[in-house]
């Protein structure tokens, strides 16, 4: 199982590994949708693993983050690996435009710190 | 068939150029290269400099394989790939890693030099090089395994011909169903070049109403490339049926507009569909910038707002980058043509001067008209021309960085290099004939002047040692000093050695300057032991040789434990020189204008002579003169009345007799014919207003044949007795 969900001091801290394609997108799914209607006011989410990703998981990291912070959640990437990092910035996805119809708020992907 | 061999003739011709255009272009790259690994050095984590590194390989890599220099391209490939970790934040730089770097470039250098004709490079070198530096960069994992990243030459630069296109590609939401991955398309445009990708994700529903399957994202890409439009329209070949594209000419490169404003924001929202003009216009009433208005108003999307800026961004930035490199634009000319110019140049200023003596004499206003202004264009051209074959000596002084890294390793010194006035600009012939001097100097200064660290401790000075190369304009020459602060020059040293060698009479009363110049003789070194650097008493005379052959001076001065200076004096330029027009019977020499302090009348009752040697009393003080028509055998009587031109050489003052001083000459140099190569006394010819050759006189090899001739005469020993050779 590549998605892992640890519950510590009133946070959420989802980690994902291997790959992370459309294959397995109705996994990271359920995790999203149950970290975004769950109590946690924090999800955190560890993607250092993740060696394989596209379109997909990208989209759907983007719609928790947008229902999160309907909710007044916060959800932030605590760690990203080299690959997933690069393919995000290769799509444009940290550049804060046309996220949350929101000017100002911080974008999800421009708060990730690449792991060695 | 004729037709076709000159077809192919042409084409080799073709290709051949343009290999040696890549061959003058990477080794500017690879001097580049150095000089920013030496810089990296002190500063390790700077990206910039870690950035100049990377496009510097990247550059020699990517033309390297354009022109068939396949070797150099597969070479560098894998030091660059070791340069993207890097400035991908994955490995950290280490003195190790900047040491193999360059070592790599060295070896660069000996592919290219094999790709051109040369040695072949030997390709077990190679080998070691890339495999030690795998091992250098452990903490990437990636010792022995291949290090390509996976960059997709992110590095684009502007050549012109360009044109910026807004590539709109909206997948239909079943595309990942299909099995197309959209963002292998977003890969391909962006390999096309320079480029900003702009997605909009508004379309992204909720967690709770996603599927995971469907796509919701389009983008925009604004590219920059010089491919066609059917080369971008290829990208989407096997996607057409699944999403829907567009793609729009937004800016022609230079054809359209030279200006670097990009199109205003509301422009571009009306012409992207985001707005109506009407919207605009109610919104220009207001102050705010139109973007605040446009949002607070309502009557635009916040983010449709923040797409138009990074469009109106990215072309601002393009045209900013096209306008630097419009700018910043050279022509890059072979030395050899700018000789010619520079040739033709002076076969004008000599028949400027004809024209303006024969103009002078027929005394028509209007020819005399025309003259002064072929005289007026003539120095401005003559100006130009001289100013194109200027650079600024920087680029010699930061290959002695190197240098000087590499010894003060190799002989365990700590040295720090400060280069001063590297702006300075000299004649480019003049300077590459200064680089071997001054390694030279150099090497001495490391090997015998600067102490170790300990020995500098011991000595009460600062560990780290210094050597200083500065350059300074001074009239018509420039003046280059390294200078070190080192232990000095050992003068009883010099002078016991110089005594055993016989180049000075054990009870001959010696100057310093007299004991420094004798470090400039042949075969002369106090080095007890000859190491790989110096002491083998080659390399200083060399020195001298060589600034002399650029009709330099060489001074040295020193102080036992505090130092050496070494000043070298050159002319800006070799083609043109002032110099001073005197005769001697029918006879015409010119002398170096610079080294000339007085002409005094030399009358029978100031003449003297001793001991075979010529003095005129000039104010009390006796100076020896060279007689030039005795020298170069002149018949005819002399004047009653003659004149003598006195010379500053070696801290000496020296005459030369002479019949008339005409004036100040400005001399175009013509070299002499080899077969007068051998003829030491003189240096090179001008032609006169009339027609008439002037010699030009090597006044230093002149003194140094008269001193000779004295010694042998008196028996009597000078510095400078020894035998003079014929140059070469």
């Amino acid at each position: 199982m590549p998605i892992k969900s640890i519950r510590e001091k009133k946070c959420l801290f989802i980690e994902a590994t291997d790959s992370l394609t459309v294959e397995q997108s109705e996994d990271l799914l359920d995790s999203l949708k149950k970290a975004v209607s769950g109590p946690d006011k924090k999800i955190s989410l560890d993607l250092s693993g993740v060696t394989e990703s596209d379109i997909s998981c990208l989209q759907l990291i983007c719609s928790a983050h947008k229902s999160a912070e309907k909710k007044g959640k916060s959800i932030f990437i605590n760690k990203i690996s080299p690959e997933l990092d690069r393919m995000a910035k290769d799509a444009g996805f940290p550049q804060h435009s046309d996220c949350s119809q929101e000017i100002g708020i911080t974008c999800l992907w421009q708060t990730t710190g690449v792991s060695e | 068939m004729a037709d076709n061999r000159g077809f192919r003739i042409d084409m080799e011709q073709a290709r051949d150029k343009h290999r040696e255009a890549y061959r003058e272009e990477a080794i500017e790259l690879l001097n580049e290269l150095e000089e920013s690994l030496l810089e990296l050095e002190g500063n390790r984590s700077d990206m910039e400099i870690i950035g100049r590194v990377f496009r510097a390989l990247h550059t020699i890599k990517g033309s390297g394989s354009m022109f068939g220099f396949d070797e150099i391209a597969s070479f560098t490939h894998d030091v660059e790939n070791i340069y993207e970790l890097i400035r991908e934040g994955r490995i950290k730089v280490t003195k190790p890693l900047i040491d193999l770097t360059l070592e790599a470039r060295d070896h660069m250098r000996l592919l290219l030099d094999a790709g051109s004709g040369g040695e072949p490079a030997d390709e077990a070198e190679g080998d070691r090089i890339l495999a030690a530096l795998r091992e250098a960069v452990p903490e990437a994992g990636l010792a022995g395994k291949d290090l390509d990243t996976g960059a997709k030459g992110e590095v684009y630069q502007l050549s012109g011909g360009e044109m910026t296109y807004r590539v709109s590609f909206r997948p239909h939401r079943n595309i990942l169903l299909k099995g197309i991955n959209p963002l292998f398309i977003l890969d391909d445009l962006r390999a096309m070049g320079r480029n900003h990708v702009i997605p909009y994700f508004s379309g992204i529903p909720e967690i709770e109403g996603i599927e995971p399957e469907s796509c919701y994202v389009h983008w925009d890409v604004l590219l920059t490339t010089d491919r066609s439009l059917n080369d971008i329209r290829d990208v989407f070949m096997f996607v057409e049926d699944e999403a829907d594209i567009s793609i729009e000419l937004i800016d022609e490169g230079g054809l359209i507009s030279e200006e670097e404003d990009y199109k205003k924001l509301g422009e571009i929202l009306i012409e992207r569909g985001s707005l109506s003009p009407q919207a605009i216009e109610a919104a220009l009433g207001e102050r705010k910038l139109l973007g605040e208005m446009l949002v607070d108003s309502g009557l635009a999307d916040p983010a449709a707002v923040k797409v138009a800026l990074a469009e109106q961004q990215f072309v601002k930035d393009i045209r900013k980058q096209r306008k630097a490199i419009d700018q910043a634009s050279t022509v890059r000319v072979p030395a050899e043509k700018l000789d010619r110019l520079v040739d033709l140049v002076g076969e004008m200023v000599t028949m400027q001067a004809r024209l303006t003596q024969i103009s002078f004499g027929r005394k028509d206003p209007l020819l005399t008209s025309i003259s002064e202004e072929v005289e007026r264009l003539t120095a401005e051209l003559h100006d130009s021309a001289m100013n194109i074959r200027m650079v600024p000596i920087g680029s010699t002084f930061s290959k002695f960085r190197r240098l000087v890294r590499d010894l003060s390793g190799d002989l365990g010194r700590d040295i720090n290099l400060v280069m001063e006035g590297a702006e300075t600009e000299l004649d480019k012939t003049v300077i590459d004939r200064l680089n071997d001097p001054i390694v030279h100097i150099i090497r001495n200064s490391i090997d015998h002047g600067i102490e170790k660290p300990g020995d500098r401790e011991a000595a009460g000075k600062h560990r780290q040692g210094t050597i200083k190369i500065a350059a300074l304009h001074s009239g018509s020459d420039v003046l280059i000093r390294i200078q070190d602060d080192g232990a000095g020059i050992d003068t009883k040293a010099v002078l016991r050695k110089a005594v055993d060698q016989g180049l000075i009479g054990a009870d001959h009363e010696t100057t310093d300057s007299e004991l420094f110049n004798i470090l400039f003789q042949p075969g002369f070194s106090t080095a007890r032991q000859i190491s790989s650097v110096s002491g083998r008493g080659v390399g200083m005379d060399v020195v001298k040789k060589s600034v002399e052959g650029l009709r330099g001076t060489v001074e040295c001065t020193s102080r036992r434990g505090l130092g050496t200076t070494i000043t070298l004096r050159i002319p800006l330029t070799l083609a043109i020189i002032e110099g001073l027009l005197v005769k001697v019977a029918d006879s015409f020499f010119v002398m170096p204008l610079a080294a000339v302090e007085e002409c005094v009348e030399l009358t029978t009752a100031d003449a003297h002579e001793e001991h075979g040697r010529t003095l005129v009393n000039v104010r009390e003080e006796l100076v020896p003169y060279i007689r030039l028509r005795k020298r170069f055998a002149i018949n005819g009587r002399r004047p009653a009345i003659e004149q003598v031109v006195i010379i500053r050489h070696e801290d000496k003052r020296i005459g030369f007799s002479v019949d008339e001083v005409v004036g100040e000459h400005q001399t175009v140099l013509k070299s002499l014919s080899k077969v007068y190569k051998n003829i030491r006394a003189i240096s090179g010819a001008t032609i006169l207003g009339d027609g008439t050759v002037a010699l030009i006189l090597d006044l230093p090899k002149l003194i140094e044949d008269a001193e000779y001739e004295e010694a042998r005469t008196t028996g009597r020993d000078t510095v400078h007795a020894s035998m003079p050779q014929e140059s070469q």
